[in-house]
Parts: structure tokens; sequence; C-alpha cells
């Protein structure tokens, strides 16, 4: 490892920072505490806590969405602060790269992957979540966005995706809105009530179609753009197919009061709508749903997000499907999630706040080595849970490991210090506009091979489940992507190690930047039997690189 | 057009007083219309002038009397009609069907039956035409198959192999013992009656088009017809195909110098998606094209003769622009078609005249005395348009003026 | 009490979840199957060809023609080896092998839009589906990956479900099902991506790059939740397996074969379909476009079926004197039909309401109709059936239960829509 990989890990570990203070009694105390004492067998199962190499990794995955570098392994290692672990949280939570991390995560919860842009370009979209977790707007905000705007005003056209890219189709909305912010997929309640499930009766479905059945897809002719209009008049009905009861509904989530209109106005609309106008009513339905979603007596809407941050980090749901929350399907931990979800609630739904206190629990930073003998079971968190990597986090840790992002950086760092005539982007010179300067630039100059990954990981795994397919397997060993990054070029991790004669240092090397760890003794003794067995040296070193990369240790966060 | 039908036009012409109404495309009007309750695929005028014979979505051939607008069914076929023909003489009159069949009747018997019906092709039949000496038919089929008949027994005389894919319609040169054919893939075949075999293929590519999205060629000529005196040959299609399932390709008609055996002429059209389903020479110097447009509507075209155009100068003045409001912005498939095979600018001519058709155009025929065109239409209607001066009208006879039966 | 309303949505009987090992894992091709009806398939190697006309076919130019009719078009019918049936005059040579076939010439999607009557075509339920792309949680299995998961392999180095296409649509294939099942495709007789050795290093070098692999990863399996790590090596092994059947994908065609099927692209296709199904692919599908025909449908179809007809014919007559259609399932289908009426374009469209497929091989008993469509082929006139109907059947000739579950994951679904039986009158 050189001097400028030092420096630039030591700037990343160590610019900016908070001081990493806790306070007593804090949610992630209570969290643990609860756990513990819900198992009377928990203490036997508990794992130790995980080491510094193998927590550093997790939640550099988990905020970042990227394995640490050597350097920040090293230093991480190195450092003797008894807080370290907290100051580190805190620092990542600060970076860029969480925004973009966050940014993928939560893409592909609202939107699914889909692939269409009708309405709204995808790169606007991504955007408009980047900037928003750059500036922690907390969940509570982000669902005001996206459900109240109508697309119609520029500034606020890009939260639209989610309702525009859905064309307003009824069945897809309201599935999206019952997954996404109640944690209740409501399309069997389409046409019945769900048989098999009494929580999920025909109304709560039709209640939430009742917030924008008055609305409609608005085409402007002037400049093509749709939008959404809205009526001022429409019912919504209902029957079932089986009981042919006819029911009709005010917008209502779930089993909270309805919202009922106002009394009739003689004049009804602000702007009424024609071919030529999208329709204003004075009184719109569809605005009430973000206050309906969101008011503080929708529990549904608390312990959906608390829970969906839980999976995020501890990699497993405390209601499972995510999508599932009723009677029949009970939460492991029905007390823990009354407390995550009030405490979020509390905390006006700080996703970053959450996000630490999670961070900082015992149940998170626990090895995912169970105690010896047993294969872990992961409802108790005693041991942490293995996650698979999501294709992003795949994309952009491999880029890290072969060194192809380190030499990007620099060469981003390199152009902004010599800006050529023509580039008139002004000179940022502030400390964290500069960070996010760099890494939109280096997002931007990579993005292409993250598609790739997309594409060939494209599945959206099920909580709990880990899927493999022969062509992931196929793309990992011998895509011709990867293999260009293991070329030796511009002193990346190939070159280095191809220079390196000492052949432990050589495993260190390796194992810091691809397994964020040093090796074992036996580790060491496979990469030099390895490099021995075969006389030329680059192809055979390149194939040791593809080999971790290729690992289990690498395709997990564990 | 064969001796006969040529001599008509040189004696119209020469017999044109000077009080004869102004040929003027410019003039197109509608002056009568026959309606059928089915769409209409081809429409042929017989020679002599009494009657229109159109083709329809249905099992008939229909002859409409032109003075008085009646109606006979010819029954026979068992499917659809697809090309009419008539002898020199007009005293017969032939149709090619989908059934594989080609009907031979007499044109003005009160109650035409079919005289014959060869089972010409297995398969349908897409086409006949009758020779210049009115003794010989030729016709093609999805058989890939070229036959020639004699028309006063039947019997199959020759045939002729070659189309790699289906041949869409074939024509006797007006005065060579050769005929023409052409496929789905732009393929002109030149066949020698005498030798009794190909003469030569003139590959026209800019009238096929594969269309990627949906693996399918489409192409082939939906009308064919020799200069009085056969030096060009002029076909009618498509071209520029973009996305053929949905009807996106354009119109096209070319001309074929005949002594070159090269295209000389892409006759184009503007802002019009569609397929050019007939196409007549007028002996005023000009060419006239129907067809028929994606959204369902019809034009005529007319452009010059390639020794009656303008001045480039003045070419440009006078053709058609788009319409469009503003840039329209092209897609790749559109650049793709736009330089497909065969395409060249330097042969490419706009119309110096559109006249819009309320509905589809699916066949084109014109009078002997050149001043009326006749057009099958998709909504069932046969329409006919006189390309002269509307006479002023009498109050009497505005009440009146519209033919229908 | 709880109503078995076959609803044609997921998760209407939804456990909590109950982690289960193995059964919910990759762990090769095939799987595990649920105790309780292992035995009812074991030694069950049957397989399925699916041929997609993908668009549309038009029932009117091909299983279902109306001849002289006012909407029937200009084609005529032909008689074929089934006598009494007649089939359209552009499917010749597949009139000639109808006996090894039957038709269903009564279905009723109750809809009209590509992706939604596909999907129902191919998972037997009428499920929502989001944009272009059913990338949904939850959703349902195509056929295809069901077959690969029941059927057990005759081959285990190939996959499951292999769909040969030259385009086409990306799809969810194995739905809730494990990945493994989901649809291998080959675009052509193109070999799959990635299935070169990087840099071209040698053999060796490879072996040993994934024995390393594979020793790192049981050290790292210690103590570990062994499933995941199980399912990540199955996948490799899958995809080493693969690298050596790499000839099967390039192996220049036998030219007796192209000389019978044609050379087009379809006809390449079957002949790969045929030579994997003969090596034990489970179920191959061959998509052939396109039929989707709003413009000149005679014209399309006459190009597009004269295409199918002769190398369909030559492929089924294949099957069949290899022995392979006594345990084969052999199904033509597409995602709707054409609309009687012909519009200006001479086109015909979208048309869920009244159309046909055709069936045969395994299970199936062959030279019969089921199902008609009224005089004008307006609307079904007896026997009306739906994906749903359909694919019990399917599944039924192979001798799957549709009525067991599949079990994933704690979730317990029918494996067929309960609410509908299969179409017993084609069953053998």
């Amino acid at each position: 490892m050189n001097r400028i990989q030092l420096l630039l890990g030591t700037c990343l570990l160590l610019l900016p920072f908070r001081s990493g203070e806790v306070t007593a009694a804090e949610l992630h105390q209570k969290i643990d505490a609860l756990l513990t004492q819900s198992d009377p067998q928990f203490a036997q199962h508990e794992a130790d806590l995980s080491r510094d190499s193998t927590f550093l990794r997790r939640i550099c995955l988990d905020l970042l969405g990227r394995i640490p570098t050597a350097a920040e392994v090293q230093l991480f290692q190195q450092e003797t602060e008894s807080q370290k672990r907290i100051q580190t949280i805190d620092r990542l939570l600060e970076r860029p790269e969480y925004a973009r991390h966050m940014q993928h995560v939560f893409d592909v919860t609202l939107m699914e992957r889909l692939p269409t842009e009708k309405h709204v370009p995808i790169e606007k979209w991504r955007d408009y979540l980047y900037q928003s977790f750059q500036k922690n707007i907390s969940w509570q905000q982000l669902t005001w966005d996206i459900l109240s705007t109508t697309g119609a005003q520029a500034e606020t056209r890009s939260s639209a995706r989610f309702l525009l890219d859905r064309e307003l189709k009824p069945e897809l909305v309201t599935r999206a809105i019952g997954r996404v912010f109640l944690g209740r997929d409501l399309q069997c309640a389409q046409c019945h009530d769900h048989p098999a499930i009494d929580d999920y009766p025909q109304r709560h479905y039709y209640g939430l179609v009742s917030f924008f059945s008055r609305a409609y897809l608005f085409n402007n002719p002037k400049d093509k753009e749709s939008s959404i209009g809205e009526k001022a008049e429409g019912t919504t009905k209902f029957t079932s197919v089986f009981t042919n009861e006819e029911a009709t509904t005010f917008p209502r989530i779930l089993d909270l009061p309805v919202i009922a209109d106002p009394p009739a106005d003689k004049e009804p609309y602000l702007a009424k709508p024609d071919e030529n106008t999208r329709g204003i009513p004075k009184y719109s339905r569809l605005q009430q749903l973000p206050e309906a979603i969101t008011r503080a007596d929708n529990i549904a809407y608390r312990q959906n997000i608390a829970n969906r941050l839980w999976y995020l980090m501890m990699g497993r749901g405390l209601v499972e499907p995510l999508d599932m929350f009723h009677e029949g399907n009970a939460p492991t931990h029905p007390e823990l999630l009354k407390l995550i979800a009030d405490d979020l609630h509390q905390h006006q739904y700080d996703i970053r706040y959450f996000l630490k206190q999670l961070a900082l629990t015992q149940a998170y930073q626990r090895s995912s080595l169970s105690k010896a003998g047993e294969e872990p079971e992961a409802p108790r968190y005693s041991a942490a849970h293995m996650k698979p990597l999501s294709a992003e986090q795949l994309a952009w840790s491999t880029m890290q490991a072969t060194g192809l992002l380190e030499t990007t950086r620099r060469a981003t760092i390199k152009s902004f210090a010599t800006p050529k005539k023509e580039d008139t982007s002004p000179v940022v010179t502030d400390g964290i506009s500069y960070e996010i300067h760099l890494e939109t630039t280096v997002n931007k100059k990579l993005q292409e091979h993250v598609t790739s990954f997309v594409t060939a990981f494209s599945r959206i795994d099920q909580p709990g489940e880990f899927n493999a397919t022969a062509n992931q397997s196929l793309f990992l060993g011998n895509a011709p992507l990867i293999s260009g990054w293991l070329l030796p070029a511009d002193n990346n991790l190939t070159a280095r190690l191809v220079a390196e004669t000492d052949s432990d240092k050589l495993a260190k090397e390796l194992y810091l930047c691809v397994l964020s760890r040093l090796p074992s003794p036996t580790e060491t003794e496979q990469v030099s039997r390895f490099l021995g067995e075969f006389p030329e040296r680059t192809t055979t070193v390149q194939e040791l690189i593809r080999a971790l990369l290729c690992s289990a240790e690498f395709r997990f966060n564990h | 057009m064969n001796d006969q039908e040529a001599a008509k036009t040189d004696n119209a012409q020469a017999e044109a007083p000077s009080d004869q109404p102004v040929i003027d495309p410019k003039q197109t009007h509608q002056i009568a219309e026959y309606k059928h309750d089915r769409a209409l695929t081809t429409c042929q005028l017989d020679p002599q002038g009494r009657f229109l014979f159109t083709g329809a979505e249905d099992l008939q051939l229909y002859r409409w009397d032109l003075a008085t607008g009646e109606k006979t069914v010819l029954t026979g076929h068992r499917s659809w009609v697809r090309s009419i023909r008539f002898s020199p003489d007009g005293q017969w009159c032939f149709s090619a069907a989908w059934d594989g069949q080609v009907g031979c009747w007499r044109t003005a018997e009160d109650t035409p039956q079919a005289v014959r019906m060869l089972e010409a092709h297995q398969g349908s039949a897409r086409w006949v035409d009758v020779s210049p000496c009115g003794k010989l038919l030729a016709t093609c089929g999805n058989d890939k198959l070229i036959c020639v008949w004699n028309i006063e027994d039947g019997k199959q005389v020759a045939q002729f192999s070659g189309h790699q894919t289906h041949p869409y319609a074939v024509n006797f040169h007006p005065r060579e013992k050769q005929f023409v054919s052409q496929d789905l893939m732009g393929n002109i075949k030149i066949w020698d009656l005498v030798k009794g075999q190909e003469v030569c293929t003139i590959a026209a590519p800019v009238m096929t088009g594969y269309d990627t999205k949906f693996a399918a060629d489409m192409g082939g000529a939906r009308d064919m017809q020799f200069l009085a005196d056969g030096s060009l040959l002029a076909s009618a299609g498509i071209t520029r195909v973009v996305n053929s399932f949905g009807g996106q390709q354009d119109p096209l008609v070319v001309l074929v110098d005949w002594k070159a055996r090269q295209i000389i002429r892409h006759l184009r059209t503007v802002d019009f998606q569609g397929i050019a389903w007939g196409v007549r020479f007028h002996p005023d110097g000009f060419v006239i094209g129907a067809g028929a447009k994606q959204n369902g509507r019809g034009a005529l075209w007319f452009w010059h003769m390639p020794d009656k155009e303008p001045s480039a100068e003045d070419q440009a003045a006078s053709a058609e622009k788009p319409k469009a409001e503003k840039p329209k912005v092209e897609t790749d498939k559109e650049k793709a078609a736009r330089s497909g095979p065969g395409e060249n600018p330097e042969l490419d001519r706009q119309p110096f005249h559109t006249f819009k058709l309320g509905k589809c155009a699916r066949g084109l025929d014109m009078t002997a005395n050149a001043q009326r065109l006749a057009v099958a239409h998709s909504d069932g209607f046969a329409r006919i348009y006189q390309m002269t001066k509307p006479a002023e009208k009498k109050p009497a006879e505005a009440a009146t003026e519209k033919k229908e039966t | 009490m709880k109503r078995n309303v076959g609803c044609n949505i997921l998760d209407h009987t939804v456990s909590r979840r109950n982690f289960m090992l193995g059964a919910t894992t990759a762990a090769g091709f095939g799987g595990l199957l649920p105790a309780t009806w292992a035995k009812d398939v074991a030694g069950n190697q049957k397989q399925i060809l699916q041929v997609y006309l993908q668009g549309g076919v038009s029932q009117l130019e091909s299983w279902d023609p109306k001849p002289g009719t006012e909407l029937g078009g200009p084609f005529l019918s032909i008689p074929t080896s089934v006598p009494g049936t007649h089939i359209s005059e552009l499917l010749p040579h597949t009139a000639k092998m109808m006996h090894l076939l039957s038709l269903v010439r009564s279905i009723n999607l109750k809809a009209d839009d590509h992706s939604q009557c596909r999907l129902f075509m191919e998972k037997g339920r009428n499920t929502p589906f989001v944009g272009a792309v059913a990338r949904n949680t939850g959703v349902y299995p195509f056929l295809g990956a069901v077959a690969a998961k029941y059927l057990d392999a005759r081959d285990t180095s190939l996959p499951g479900y292999i769909h040969i296409s030259t385009r086409g649509i990306i799809d969810d294939t194995a739905g809730f099902l494990e990945p493994q099942y989901a649809q291998f495709k080959l675009e052509g007789v193109k070999a799959p991506e990635n299935l070169d050795r990087p840099n071209n290093i040698s053999k060796k070098l490879y072996r040993a790059r994934n024995d390393l692999r594979t020793q790192l990863d049981r050290q790292f399996a210690a103590r570990r939740r062994k499933s995941y790590i199980d399912a990540l090596g199955s996948s490799f092994n899958q995809a080493s397996k693969l690298m050596d059947r790499k000839g099967l994908f390039e192996a220049e065609q036998d030219p007796q074969d192209l000389e019978r099927y044609g050379t087009h692209d379809f006809a390449r296709n079957c002949i790969l379909g045929r030579t994997l199904l003969e090596r034990g692919a489970t179920c191959v599908k061959v998509t052939h476009h396109g039929y989707d025909s709003h413009a000149e449908n005679f014209n399309f179809h006459l190009e597009q079926l004269g295409e199918f007809d002769k190398t369909f014919a030559t492929l089924l007559g294949d099957l069949e004197d290899r022995g392979m259609l006594e345990h084969t399932l052999v199904m033509v289908y597409s995602e709707f039909g054409r609309t009687p009426k012909i519009n200006h374009r001479y086109g015909r469209d979208h048309w869920g309401s009244a159309w046909s497929i055709a069936l045969g091989g395994c299970g199936i008993q062959t030279g019969g109709v089921v199902g008609k469509t009224n005089d004008k082929g307006t609307e079904v006139s007896d026997r009306e059936v739906h994906g749903g109907h359909l694919f019990h059947t399917y599944l039924r000739a192979v001798g799957i239960d549709p009525s067991q579950n599949h079990d994933v994951t704690g979730r317990v679904i029918p494996i067929g829509d309960p609410a509908v039986e299969p179409v017993e009158e084609l069953l053998a």
C-alpha cells in the first residue's frame, strides 16, 4: 500500500466527523435489552462481538454500499479510540456515498426496478432521491413529496415518478402505496375481501383507491408532458364478486376514520378540466393522501418503515414478507416492533438517526459466526445475519476491490485540480460540497458498470432468501467487464500484486483489498501455493483475485 | 396498356377538339360513387367505358353500370378477388382471386356466368394480365409460379419459376413478347415468352423492407403498368419500413427504364405513411398513384413524367412540403429506413399535386379518355374522380349531382 | 371458514415465514420437492416443448378457419390427417400431422393486452404486473419453471427451462420459485454469454481458481448459514457445467436437418430445441416472431406461417420418430388470437375472446378438437376455457398434480388455480 492510498484512506475516514457521544437509555440499548429478555436462552446462543475489520466492512456496505478500502481497514484496526465504532458510524452517515446508497435502496423499494421512463426520467428521479438523502429528508417528508406532487410543477416533478410512471393505474398505484407505505399488499382485496386474511377487507383496498379515483393523467397538448389532473366529482363504488354486495367509500386509510368530502361548492374548480386544461378542483381527494397516510394514529405507517429499515440493517424483517402485515403473520418480536416504530415516529422519521441507533446495537455488531456447532437461527438476533450484496453493492465493491474506484477518484481529483479551459463548472472549495461534487462525478463515470451488474443480478431477492443463478456466476467468473478491471494498470490491485515479490505481503494486500481483513496463516499459505503452481505471473494473480471476488465471503455481508 | 388501349388513348388525344375539357389534376373532384357493403379490394374499368368491375372482401366480382349505377354480381369465386383485367376489345373480363382461380367472364352479358374458372395456382392467384394480342393470360400466385394461359381453351401454355418469394403482380409488355413480374423482395423479373425463360432480374430493394421487431419482410408490387410505348414500367408498393405490422412505411412508385433495365425514378409522397395500391400513366405526361394511409384515409398523387419534369428550381418551388409545425424528430428506425438498400436521393421526386381521399384507396384505374379515375375504397365505395374543372352547376343539377345506388 | 376461491392472486394463504432448510435454496438443477408429494413425481422425466407464436397468431388464419364467411378473410381451409378437421391452407405440412395434435378452439381470456394475456397463458393466472416486465415480489412462476422444478431432469447439467428466441422480453419466469428454475435464455443458436474462460486462460488455471474458491467457501462456511453458501456454490457448479456444454450451443447444425427444417432463424432454433430435448432439457421453449399483424394480416401470416409450418411439422415428425412424443408435451400457443373484424389496413387486431391453441404429445388425447366458436368467430359457442384451465391441463399431461401446493419460504400456494380444472377431454 502506498502513501497516497494511506492518505486518501485517512481523508475518507477522518473528514468530516462529529463527536460519537451516546446518551444513556437510547433506542439501541432498549433494543438489545428487549432481545435478550424475549429469549431465555439468548445468552447461550449469543455470538461474540464482531471483529473490527468485520464491523467496518459491514457498516460500510450498509451505509455506503461498498466495502472499505484497505487503508480504511488498517486505520480502523489501529485506532485505539474506544468510541471508534460510534465515530465511524457518524462519519459514514455524513458521507455523500451514504446518500447514494440510500438512493439505490429506496429507488428499488419505491419503483421495483420499473424499467420504463415514460413520464419522469429515471435520472431525475434518482437525483431527487439522492438530494433528499443528502439533506436527510425524513421519511415523512419523502412520503409527502412523492404522494402530493401532481408533476405539473417543474421543481417537484422529479418525485412524481412514483405515481406517473405507474400511469396512475388504480391496480398498480394501490398495490404500491399499500406495500411501500403501509406494509400491506392489498391487491388480493381488489375483487373481494381477502379470503385468507381477515385484516385485508375490500374496503381497505377501495379506501386507498378513493384518494385518486378522481385523478387522471392529463397530457398537456403544448409540451406533451403528462401530469395529474383531478375532477371534482366521482364516487368510489365497489362490489364483491362473491357476495355481490355493493358499497361505496370515501378516502380512507385502512380502518382509520373516513375523510368525507366537504359540502358541494357551486364552483368546485380552480381550473375546470378540458382537453387543454389540467383539472384542479378546489377540494382535492388526492391531496388528502399524504396527511392521511402519515398521521400519528396510522400505526401501519410507522411500523412499515421501521420494519423495512430494520430489515435493511439486520437482514431480517420483524415481519416477513415485508408487505404482509396482518394478524395471522405476527412479528417475531412484537414489543420490539412497537418500540422501534414508536421511536422512529417520535424522532420525526429521521432515517439517519434510526440507522445509527440500529448500527449501535449489539444485535447489529455481533459476529455472524454462531456458537460452535450450530447453524445460527436468525430470529433470535443472537448472531448477525448474513445478507447477500445487492447488485449495486456488488458492483461498487468489485470496483473498489480491483482498484477501479480509486483510479477513477484519483483521476477525477486531478481533473478538478487542473480543469480544462472549456470546463465552465464552478470551482468548489467548501469541503463538504467538494466531496459531493467528487462523489457525483465518480458515480456518473462508473454508472454504466453498475447498470451491467444490475442487469446481471436483476432479480430482487425476497427477505430471508438468497438466490443465485448460473448466469450470475458466469458473469462474476467470466465477464469481460471484470476481466478488464483485473488487467494491470494504473497501480491497481493487479499491478501492485504482480509487482509484489513477497508472498506474505501479497496475501495481506490481497485480503485487505478484497475481503477487508488480514489473511490467516492458512490463507497466506494457500495464496503462496496458488501463485507457485503457475508460471505466468499476471494471469495467475488475476485468477487469484477473481477467486476471492467469486467467494462467498465477498458475496455476502457477514 | 395494350395496343388497343394505346390506340384509344392516342385517338382520344388526336380527336380532342379545342372545346374538350382540359386535364388538370389540381381540378380533380369526385363525380360519382357506387356503394357496396363490404370493403373493396380492387377495381378496373372496361375498355369500352361501360362498366366498372370491383373485387371486395367477399366471394364475388361486381360489375357496375357506369351510366345507371346498376350492380351485377358475378358468382364463381371462393375467395376475394385481387386483380381484374380485360381483353383489349373489352369482350372478356378476367379475375384472379385468393382461391387460386382465375375467372373468365363475358363482360357485357346480362347475368354473366363464369365461362371458365382456371385452377391457376396452388394457394392464392395474386394477379392476372392480358397480352396485347388478347390471346394469352399471365398469372402469378402464392405457389411462386408465373403461368401463361391460352384464353381460348384455358390451357396452360407455359410456367415460369424463379421467384424465391411470393410474386405479387405480372404485366405484359405492350410491344415486345416479354412480360414482367415482381415479388415480395422487390425483384422484378423479365420473362421471354418465346424462349420461355427468364431474361434478367432488376433488383428493387427500395421497394421492400424487413421489420426487425416483427421479423418479417414487407414489399411486393401492388400494381404495375407499362407506358403505352413500353419504354417505362411503373410499379406501386412500399418503401422505408419502420413498423410494418402497424402500417408504418412509406408508399412508393418506381419507374423503370425498360431498355436500360434500370430504376430511374422514386416517386415519393409527403407526410403519408401507408401503401401505394395503384399506378397509371397519363398520356398528358404525368404519373398517377393511389394509396391507403395508415390512419384510414387515402390520396391520389400526381407526379411529372421524367421527360416533362420542370427544372430543379421550379420543381423545388412547386413540390409539396411537409406540413409539420415543428421539426420532426426522426427515430433511429426512421433514419435507418431512409438509408436502406436502394435509396438514392437523386431519383426521388415529390408529387406536384396530391388529392386527399377520405378513405383508403385500394385500387386505381383510368378511363380510356384519360379524364376520369376509378378508385376502389376500403369503405366499400367505388368512386369516380374527374381530372378536369368541375362543370358549373345549374340549380337543378346541384341537387342530383352524386349518383348513388 | 376461509373460502377457497382460487383467485388469481398470490398469497391467499400466507403463513408466517417458516425457515425450511433445503427446500428454499438453490441446490443444483432439480431442487428438493416437498416431501409430501415427492413420491408422486418420482422418476417423472417428462419434458415439454413450447412453441410460442409471439404477437397473437390469427386463429382464422391457422387453427379455426372460417373461409367464405363475412369475416373469414381470403384464405381457404384444407383437410387434415384427422377426418373432419380442417385448418388453414397456410398450414399444409402441419395438416398432415394433425393426428398428433389436438386443438382447443374456445379460449377466452377476457383480455387483449399483450403482457397480461401472455402472462396468463404462461402462468395459468391472470396476475397484475408492473410495467412491461413483471418484477413484483411474489409473482407466479411460468409453466417452464414449474416443470423445471417438479419434473426430474434427464440431464442435470442443462438448465431445466430453456428459452430460445432471437429477441424478446426479459421475464421473471421463476417468480417465487428458486431462480435456477428461471428460463435460461438463448438468443437463437448463439452460445450464452460469458461461457468463455476469461483472457483465454488454461483450463487448469481456471479449475485451480474454482478449487480455491470452493476451498475458501468451505472455510468460510464453518458456523455460518450453510444454505446460502451452498446455493452460491451450486450456481458456480452449474456455471461450470454449462461451460462444459458450450459445444452444444455452438455446434454446427446438421446440413440434412437444415434442409428439412429450413435455414431461417426459427428453423435453426427448432433444431437446437430438439437437440436440447434429446440431451435431456426438461422444458424447451422456442419463440417465433412475430404475428401482431395490425396491418397486412394476410400477407404477413402467409410469410410467418410459411416459415412455421414446414419447420414445426418436421420437428413434430422428428419427435414422433424418436419416440419422444410419449414423454414430451407439445404446445403451440400465442398470447391471444386476432379480431374477426378486418381493419382498413387489411389487418386484424388483438382478440383474447375466441381463439385457439394446439397441443400434442405426452398425456394428450390427440386428433381431437375441443370447443367451438360461432360461425363468424366472434365468440366462443361451446366449452369456454381460459389460461387457468389450460395450465391445469399441461401439468396433468406431464404428471404434475396442479392441486398440490408449491412450498416456498413458508407460503403455501396451489400450483394451479384452484378455482378451475383441467380440460379433461384433452387428457389421454
